[in-house]
């Protein structure tokens, strides 16, 4: 091997080892939050901005952030305009070990209005159910449908027993700081 | 808008400044602008707003900022040309250049070594003449031995077999070793010793196939020969071995002087350009290969700071190793092609310049007061004295032939 292929194949390899230490696709990447998201918010593009004056290449990493942070839920509340990536994603929500009653939703919420954090009412029936008010806790997917998991303790005592009717949630007001 | 630039500034610079610098810098700024255009936000956003979008005034003034920047970093760069070019062909210190020498000297061996056998192989092929002589004696040996007596055949035939072999390496332009023709001309005069070559018909055929055979293997031979000797002289000069294989692209001009006229052309050089500029389209035409190496010269440098410098942007600024691969292997990958390029334009440029003192050489000894040499003879002694008196300050006495008023 002569000395010109030598140096060639050293910095070739030098060079690799150079691009071993560097990421495939920028994993500084990132979008900014439009509000306050609470932990356990489920995630969907109206809840965040994309950062401007992105590269061709930033433009496509970009996209393959937001598919990957889709239907994902956050792992740690993130103030509005902070920085959301990869790392604050998980695939579940982290409830706590207490009782949950689900409320199901035949059509997907608009997620910027409910989502983790918002207060509801719900009724079932004539009859309301949450006297307070509840917390959504999280919401996740059940095949098409949509389940609302709120705590057990924000309702009634008394009117979980009735299953003839179908609990109607409403949206009492929108997920804030606390 | 462009044209009129450009003829313009023809009138300030000349067109070999405008064809070897300026254009490898603006073709260079253009596709460098454009790749980070499309990768860098930024500047796509600055683009966007000051000369894609910007108002006509606006977009002018930037433009034409940008190239007046092009224009002094295209001076720049023929200011930097000899230098540039100089380290591609490898001027370097002693101990770095140690380095790639012997590569460049196997590879001069490499050639100076098939050339050798080539030469080998040409000299053994005149005993062909040798060869017949004794196929001959045979015939005439067999005939008076054993008359009428008919060759038994064997099957295979062990010297249509061996002519054979050789035949199929004729088709496919192989080589045909002369001790090979020469075993089988053994063969058909062992043969032709032990019957009657006139009633053996097959002998006939044999000498014709073998006589082909020896005119192809000696045409081969000096086809070849006249090859790579060709490939020795346009590859290497006759002096200290160069690290880079454009450095030895420029050493076959010197090298030529040398080994024609014994001349040492590098005192002369200057001298011999004075004397082509007085013939227009001489003058042209060397300056024309020139600056096309210069266009080379300045892509191959070009190619490597782009990379260098996108190298650093993928490693430190904007994080991507697709990018950074990309850069830092492709580049350079890129500017090799540019050098291999710059280095086989060099070797016109050489042409040229052998050319230029084959055509010139008389009218600078002319302007040099010197006397015509009669002979070539003449004229090896007369250029060898005068590069002892000009290298070396030894005192050789000219006689000075002054134009008669």
């Amino acid at each position: 091997m002569t000395t010109g292929r030598f140096l060639a194949f050293v910095y070739a390899v030098a060079m690799l080892g150079v691009a071993w230490f560097l990421p495939w696709h920028g994993d500084a990447s990132y979008v900014r939050a439009v509000r306050y998201l609470g932990a356990n918010t489920r995630m969907a593009r109206p809840l965040w901005t994309e950062p401007r004056d992105q590269s061709v290449t930033g433009r496509l990493e970009l996209g393959r952030l937001e598919d990957e942070l889709v239907g994902k839920y956050l792992r740690r509340p993130v103030e509005a305009d902070a920085r959301l990536s990869r790392a604050d994603a998980m695939p579940w929500p982290d409830l706590p070990g207490e009782e949950i009653v689900q409320v199901l939703l035949d059509e997907e919420p608009d997620w910027l209005m409910l989502n983790q954090g918002s207060t509801v009412d719900v009724w079932i029936g004539q009859k309301r159910a949450t006297p307070q008010y509840a917390v959504v806790q999280a919401i996740v997917a059940s095949g098409r449908k949509w389940i609302v998991l709120l705590r057990r303790k924000d309702f009634a005592a008394d009117v979980l027993g009735n299953t003839a009717d179908k609990p109607a949630l409403h949206l009492v007001r929108l997920p804030h700081k606390p | 808008m462009l044209s009129t630039f450009l003829t313009q500034l023809q009138s300030y610079f000349s067109k070999y400044f405008i064809v070897g610098s300026f254009f490898p810098m603006l073709a260079f700024t253009f596709l460098n602008g454009l790749i980070a255009y499309f990768l860098i936000g930024r500047w796509h956003h600055w683009a966007d707003e000051n000369i894609l979008n910007a108002t006509a005034s606006g977009a002018a003034f930037f433009t034409a900022s940008i190239v007046v920047a092009i224009l002094l970093a295209a001076y720049v760069l023929a200011a930097l040309s000899t230098f540039l070019r100089r380290i591609l062909e490898g001027q370097w210190s002693e101990s770095l250049r140690a380095w790639f020498v012997p590569a460049q000297n196997r590879r001069r061996e490499a050639i100076a070594t098939q050339l050798s056998a080539e030469g080998r192989e040409m000299a053994d092929l005149r005993y062909a003449l040798a060869w017949e002589e004794k196929i001959k004696d045979a015939w005439a040996e067999g005939r008076r031995t054993h008359p009428t007596v008919k060759r038994p055949t064997p099957d295979p035939d062990p010297i249509a077999v061996a002519l054979e072999a050789l035949e199929q390496q004729r088709d496919k332009y192989g080589p045909v070793p002369a001790e090979e023709l020469e075993a089988v001309a053994g063969q058909i005069a062992a043969g032709l010793e032990t019957c009657d070559g006139d009633t053996s018909l097959e002998f006939n055929g044999y000498n014709v196939r073998l006589k082909a055979l020896v005119q192809y293997a000696d045409d081969r031979a000096r086809a070849r020969y006249a090859r790579l000797q060709n490939e020795l002289n346009s590859n290497f000069g006759l002096q200290e071995l160069a690290p880079t294989k454009m450095g030895n692209v420029a050493n076959t001009v010197q090298g030529y002087a040398i080994r024609r006229y014994h001349c040492n052309l590098e005192i002369v050089w200057s001298n011999l350009q004075r004397i082509m500029a007085k013939d227009d389209k001489a003058s042209a035409t060397l300056q024309e290969a020139k600056t096309q190496l210069d266009f080379l010269v300045a892509c191959c440098w070009l190619s490597l700071v782009s990379a260098a410098a996108w190298s650093i942007i993928f490693a430190f600024f904007d994080p991507n190793r697709a990018g950074f691969l990309l850069a830092a292997l492709g580049g350079p990958l890129i500017a090799y092609m540019w050098y291999r390029a710059a280095a086989e334009q060099y070797r016109s440029f050489a042409d040229l310049v052998m050319t230029s003192l084959d055509t010139f050489r008389f009218d600078l000894l002319r302007q040099m007061r010197m006397k015509l040499p009669v002979d070539v003879e003449d004229e090896r002694t007369m250029w060898e004295h005068l590069d002892k008196l000009t290298t070396f300050g030894e005192l050789q006495n000219f006689q000075y032939e002054h134009p008669k008023q």
